[in-house]
């Protein structure tokens, strides 16, 4: 449908993404629960890091193949492949195939002034949400919105994006420093 | 010769504070902190947020993982606690029971609002101090707690990282954030 093929296209376009995040947790009235900011970095296909600096300190890393969480405070770091399950994490969302996006979910799009918002329904009811909004602004990504069952909300702002600029790829790899518990998880 | 000036960085405890401020952590009523748990069982091993409101009527403490994922808020008070997850929301008595249905593990909340603070439940303990005399370990209901750090929050000492066992669950607490709140507080 015209939603989807739209979305595919301009997720299409972007190779490399780059921003500061902004991220809510709400509950179904609306009230804050948690904030936390940081650094996402993106490169199709399926490699990302996601870096939270404040209030706490979190690195989730994807080379593609695995996803590491590491935990500074716990001095601990579990790594998992990338399965089904854990590809509906919105930062796997965006790096991973558009098409597969578009097939694994209904699209549905709605514009108002600079604002095009995409609300993704997922096929697959064992997802981790219910429906996801992804704005952007001028055709670049500014929000991610997540409603889970019950109501409870995630929401992310992007800021200072840049699309297409070359990332290194030590990026996407994470050394862990000695003494750091690792666990390896089979499954999600 | 230039006189030293007491350098403002993180004062070390010292000998006898942690008695004198029983008087003053009783009167801690409750707190928002903020922080990580990680959770080891022989079948699984969860690390998460962790955001704890506790007032005396009411307590919330909230789970969640990377992008607010596996979010799950528990709350309510005494007799009355309810889990709401992505799946769904459940309700029961005690939170202990209520997260070991829905999350397959749990942790005694209820004594938990006093051993994040170094204190035992009024129950029977165990408790062995450091030097300083501050606790390090406490043994209480099957339980074992060990300090391991601390930190100042105002004038304040209060734990800012434990480690409990009981049997082959492992949890490691780590607090970020303290904000304390007292009874004489408006």
């Amino acid at each position: 449908n015209e939603g989807a093929e739209r979305l595919t296209r301009m997720l299409e376009q972007v190779t490399t993404y780059t921003a500061d995040f902004d991220q809510k947790i709400l509950d179904s009235g609306g009230q804050r629960l948690q904030e936390a900011s940081g650094q996402m970095w993106l490169a199709r296909p399926g490699r990302f890091r996601w870096e939270v600096d404040a209030p706490y300190q979190q690195i989730v890393v994807s080379d593609g193949e695995e996803m590491t969480l590491y935990d500074p405070d716990l001095e601990q770091a579990t790594v998992q492949p990338l399965d089904e399950r854990v590809t509906h994490t919105p930062a796997l969302l965006l790096s991973g195939s558009a098409d597969e996006l578009t097939e694994s979910y209904e699209v549905t799009r709605s514009q108002q002034g600079t604002a095009e918002t995409f609300t993704l329904i997922p096929n697959n009811p064992d997802t981790l949400f219910e429906s996801l909004k992804m704005t952007f602004y001028s055709e670049t990504l500014g929000r991610l919105q997540m409603t889970d069952s019950t109501g409870q909300r995630t929401a992310i702002e992007f800021d200072n994006v840049e699309q297409n600029v070359e990332i290194a790829d030590s990026r996407f790899s994470l050394e862990l420093p000695e003494g750091t518990d690792v666990i390896e998880q089979t499954r999600s | 010769c230039a006189s030293k000036a007491p350098t403002s960085g993180e004062v070390g405890r010292s000998q006898g504070q942690w008695a004198a401020q029983q008087q003053r952590l009783d009167e801690l009523q409750g707190w928002e902190l903020q922080g990580k748990v990680g959770l080891r069982t022989p079948q699984d091993s969860i690390s998460a947020n962790l955001d704890w409101l506790q007032t005396p009527y009411y307590f919330r403490i909230l789970l969640s993982g990377p992008f607010g994922s596996g979010r799950s808020v528990l709350k309510g008070r005494e007799g009355r606690v309810s889990l709401t997850t992505g799946e769904g929301r459940a309700e029961a008595e005690s939170p202990q029971a209520l997260m070991q249905q829905e999350l397959g593990w749990s942790l005694p909340i209820s004594a938990l609002t006093q051993w994040m603070r170094g204190l035992p439940a009024d129950r029977p303990h165990e408790v062995q101090k450091d030097a300083l005399g501050f606790p390090t370990l406490l043994k209480q209901d099957g339980w074992r707690i060990d300090y391991r750090a601390w930190t100042r929050v105002g004038e304040l000492w209060l734990p800012r990282r434990l480690k409990m066992t009981y049997d082959d669950l492992d949890v490691t607490l780590v607090v970020t954030r303290w904000q304390p709140e007292f009874a004489d507080d408006d």
